[in-house]
C-alpha cells in the first residue's frame, strides 16, 4: 500500500472537517439559510410512462410502488422486477421470492449491481453461499418508489458495473392531521400461498412523520420441501426539525423461513432417494443447477432431519437532512445484519446414512456498516448542480472475520445544463479498498493470491444528453466502474 | 487475483410519438480481470472460494427496445425487447465444468405488459414474456418458452373506503418452463387479493 498513510491522515482530516463545518453551520442562527425554491430550467424533458406508476427517463426508471400494478401480487422487489424491460429474475420458486432467485440487468448479477436502500448499499460480501443480495427479504410494505439505473454510468452509487436497484421507504407525513392513512391487504392462491399485510402512515402536531407496516407471506411451495415463511416488520419514524431540517430513523426486519428443495426423481442412483419419489411433487433431481452454494438438490427427509433455513436480517438507517447554502446536506449512517442457521446435507451424503452428513443449524452471520456523507444539489451559476460526497463501509463476517471489506470512497457529480437542449453530467468516484478475502487454493497453474490486499484508484463517468425536440431525447455515457472483487 | 474494474459505453434515445413512445438503447461493456467464481461446479470442496480466478476480458454487448402504446383512457401496453451477448477471454484454466454467469442469461428476451379497462375502474390485465433458450450451468441447454399471465382487477369507493379486489392467473397456457435448470415452473397458479385503503 504505497500512499495508505496519506490517505489515511486525508480521511481523517475530512470526516472531521466535515463533522465540525455542520456542527458550526447547526448551531449559528442564519447560517443554515433554507434553500431557496429556484430550480434551475432545464427546458422540456422527454419523459416516456409506460404504465401506472412507472416513469423512464434517459438516466433512470422510476417505478412508484403503490401504483404499480401486474397481473398477480406485488410484494417483494422481484415481483415488480418481473415485469420491466431488460431485467431478468430468474426464480426458483414463482410463488414468493426466495433467497435462491437472481437478478440481472444487461448480463450482470446482483455480484456486479448495486441494491440500495434510500442510496445506501445493501449488498453482503457473498461469503458463504454467495448470498450477496437475499431478495426474499426485501417486501415492498415501506417503499415508496424504485430507482432503476442501467449500467455503471453514475458516480453516486457505488460498485455499480450492472446498475444500481434503489428502493427510497415511506418515511411519514408532516401534518398535523392527526389521521393516518390505513392500508390493509391479504390475498390467496394455489399452493395454498397466503399474504397478509398492514401499515398506518401519518404524522403529529408537524413535528414528526412515522410509518409502521407488517406483513406475512407463506407457500407450501411447488417442488417438495420448498415451503416458505416470511414475516416483515418495518417502522420509520422522521422528525422535522428547524430550518427544514429532518432526522429519519428506519428499520426494516425480516425473519424468513426456507425449505431447501428435496431430490425428488425415481431415478436416482441412490436407491434409498429414489424409493422416496413422491408423484404429487413435480421431479427434481440432483443435476439441478444452483445460483447459490449452499443450497445444492436436498436427501428427501423430514423432522430433525428436514433441510432447511432459518434467516433474519435487519436493515438499519438513521438519516440527517438540512438545506444549506446552495444545497442540501445529508449524513446518512446505516447497518445491515444477516442471521442464518442452516440445516442441510454437505455433498456425498446418502440415504444409506443420512445423519452423518446432515448439518444442523450451521450458524453464519453478515454485516455491513457505514456513513455517507453528502453535500448534494448544490446550485451554482444558474446551469450547475454539484453533488459531492464520501462513504465508509465495513463488510464483514462478524463470527470469523468482521471485516473482510474496508472500503473509504469519495465523489463529485456536476450536472451542467447548457442552455435548454443539452446536459452534460461530468463525475468521478475514488476508491480505497482493504480487502482480506478468499485465498485460490487450487494447486499448480491457478491463481493463488487473494487474501489480504488493498486498491485504489479513481473512476470517472460522463453522459452527454441532448433534448433534440420535445419530443426526442438523446444521450451518450462511457464510464470506468469498479467492482467489489466478492464471488 | 486483481480486482475487476469496465469501460462502460452507451447511446440512446427517447422518441415520443403521438400514441407511441419508444426507448432505445444499446451498450458496450469491457470488463478487465472478471472475476469468475466456478466453485460451484468445481470438483473441489465445492465451497466456491476455491477457484477463483481473473479473465483478462468479458466484453458484454447488445440493444434495448421498449414500445408504449396509449389508446385513449382504455388501453395501453409495453413492449420490451432486449438482445445481449457477451465473448469471454481464454484464460488456460477453462474445464469441461467451466461456466460464466452471463451464459445462463437468454440472447433474445421479450417482456409484453397491457391493460384495458372493461369499465370504470376494472382493468384486465396481461403479462407475457418470451425467453431465449440459454446455456444451463452444470451442461446442457434451457429451450425457449413463453409465459402468459393474466388477472382482473377493481377498484371503487364508498364512504370515502377505497377498496380494492383482484383475481389473477399465472402461466395460464400451462407452460412447461424452468428459469433456473432442474427447477421446473408450475401451471395455472390462481389466487385473488383483497384490499381497503382509509
Amino acid at each position: 500500500m504505497k500512499s495508505k498513510g496519506k490517505w489515511k491522515q486525508f480521511w481523517k482530516v475530512f470526516l472531521v472537517t466535515g463533522l465540525a463545518f455542520i456542527m458550526v453551520t447547526i448551531s449559528i442562527p442564519g447560517l443554515a439559510k433554507e434553500k431557496e425554491p429556484e430550480p434551475i430550467d432545464i427546458g422540456t424533458i422527454t419523459v416516456m410512462a409506460p404504465q401506472p406508476g412507472v416513469e423512464i427517463t434517459t438516466e433512470k426508471t422510476i417505478i412508484n410502488v403503490d401504483e404499480f400494478e401486474r397481473p398477480g401480487e406485488v410484494n417483494t422487489l422481484t415481483d415488480v422486477l418481473t415485469e420491466i424491460g431488460g431485467i431478468d429474475v430468474q426464480r426458483a420458486n414463482p410463488l414468493m421470492a426466495s433467497p435462491g432467485d437472481e437478478v440481472s440487468i444487461r448480463g450482470l448479477n446482483e455480484g456486479r449491481m448495486v441494491i440500495e436502500i434510500d442510496g445506501r448499499r445493501i449488498n453482503q460480501t457473498g461469503h458463504y453461499g454467495r448470498y450477496i443480495v437475499d431478495w426474499s427479504t426485501l417486501n415492498l410494505d415501506d417503499i415508496e418508489s424504485i430507482e432503476i439505473i442501467r449500467g455503471g454510468h453514475s458516480v453516486l452509487h457505488p460498485f455499480a458495473i450492472g446498475g444500481v436497484i434503489n428502493m427510497i421507504t415511506k418515511k411519514g407525513k408532516k401534518t398535523d392531521d392527526p389521521k393516518p392513512d390505513v392500508s390493509l391487504k391479504g390475498g390467496y392462491g394455489r399452493y395454498n400461498t397466503y399474504n397478509v399485510s398492514g401499515s398506518v402512515d401519518g404524522g403529529v402536531g408537524d413535528v414528526v412523520g412515522y410509518h409502521f407496516s407488517a406483513s406475512r407471506g407463506d407457500t407450501d411451495g411447488y417442488l417438495r420441501n420448498d415451503f416458505q415463511r416470511v414475516d416483515n416488520l418495518n417502522g420509520h419514524l422522521s422528525f422535522f426539525l428547524p430550518r427544514d431540517a429532518t432526522f429519519t430513523v428506519g428499520a426494516k426486519y425480516s425473519d424468513v423461513l426456507y425449505g431447501f428443495p428435496v431430490i425428488n426423481d425415481p431415478n436416482d442412483p441412490d436407491p434409498g432417494v429414489a424409493a422416496r419419489y413422491d408423484d404429487d411433487y413435480p421431479k427434481f433431481k440432483k443435476s439441478a443447477d444452483q445460483l447459490r452454494h449452499i443450497n445444492w438438490p436436498q436427501l428427501p427427509t423430514t423432522g430433525s432431519l428436514r433441510p432447511e433455513w432459518k434467516k433474519h436480517t435487519s436493515y438499519l438507517d438513521a438519516i440527517f437532512q438540512m438545506p444549506l447554502g446552495p444545497g442540501i446536506v445529508k449524513i446518512h449512517g446505516f447497518w445491515t445484519e444477516g442471521r442464518r442457521w442452516t440445516s442441510s446435507y454437505g455433498k456425498g451424503a446418502s440415504m444409506e446414512d443420512p445423519e452423518k452428513k446432515f448439518t444442523k443449524d450451521d450458524f453464519v452471520d453478515d454485516r455491513t456498516k457505514g456513513i455517507i456523507c453528502e453535500y448534494r444539489d448544490i446550485d451554482l451559476f444558474d446551469s450547475h448542480s454539484v453533488t459531492a460526497g464520501a462513504e465508509y463501509q465495513e463488510l464483514g463476517w462478524p463470527d470469523e472475520n468482521p471485516i473482510i471489506y474496508k472500503v473509504k470512497s469519495a465523489y463529485v457529480q456536476d450536472v451542467i445544463h447548457l442552455g435548454d437542449r443539452w446536459t452534460l453530467t461530468p463525475g468521478v468516484r475514488y476508491y480505497y479498498v482493504d480487502m482480506d478475502t478468499y485465498y485460490s487454493q487450487f494447486g499448480d497453474g491457478w491463481p493463488t493470491e487473494g487474501k489480504e490486499g488493498n486498491d485504489d484508484g479513481f473512476y470517472p463517468s460522463l453522459k452527454v444528453d441532448f433534448q433534440a425536440t420535445p419530443e426526442t431525447a438523446l444521450y451518450a455515457a462511457v464510464s470506468r466502474s469498479y467492482r467489489l472483487p466478492c464471488p | 487475483m486483481d480486482p475487476e474494474s469496465a469501460w462502460e459505453y452507451e447511446l440512446g434515445i427517447i422518441q415520443d410519438f403521438k400514441y407511441l413512445t419508444v426507448r432505445a438503447a444499446g451498450w458496450y461493456y469491457d470488463i478487465d480481470d472478471f472475476i469468475n467464481d466456478n466453485g460451484i461446479t468445481s470438483p473441489g470442496p465445492g465451497f466456491g472460494s476455491n477457484c477463483l480466478y481473473n479473465i483478462d476480458h468479458v466484453r458484454l454487448y447488445g440493444g434495448e427496445l421498449e414500445a408504449t402504446i396509449k389508446l385513449g383512457d382504455r388501453f395501453r401496453a409495453t413492449a420490451a425487447y432486449v438482445y445481449q451477448r457477451h465473448s469471454v477471454d481464454d484464460t488456460g484454466y477453462e474445464h469441461g465444468w467451466t461456466y460464466y454467469l452471463p451464459d445462463l442469461l437468454a440472447r433474445n428476451k421479450v417482456k409484453l405488459l397491457a391493460r384495458y379497462m372493461v369499465w370504470e375502474d376494472g382493468w384486465f390485465q396481461l403479462s407475457s414474456r418470451y425467453v431465449d433458450a440459454r446455456r444451463a450451468q452444470k451442461g446442457g441447454g434451457l429451450d425457449p418458452y413463453i409465459t402468459v399471465d393474466v388477472g382482473f382487477d377493481q377498484k371503487f369507493k364508498f364512504d370515502q373506503i377505497e377498496y380494492m379486489a383482484s383475481i389473477f392467473c399465472n402461466n395460464v397456457t400451462g407452460a412447461d418452463y424452468e428459469e433456473i435448470a432442474g427447477y421446473e415452473m408450475p401451471k395455472y397458479v390462481c389466487g385473488f387479493q383483497v384490499g381497503v385503503k382509509f
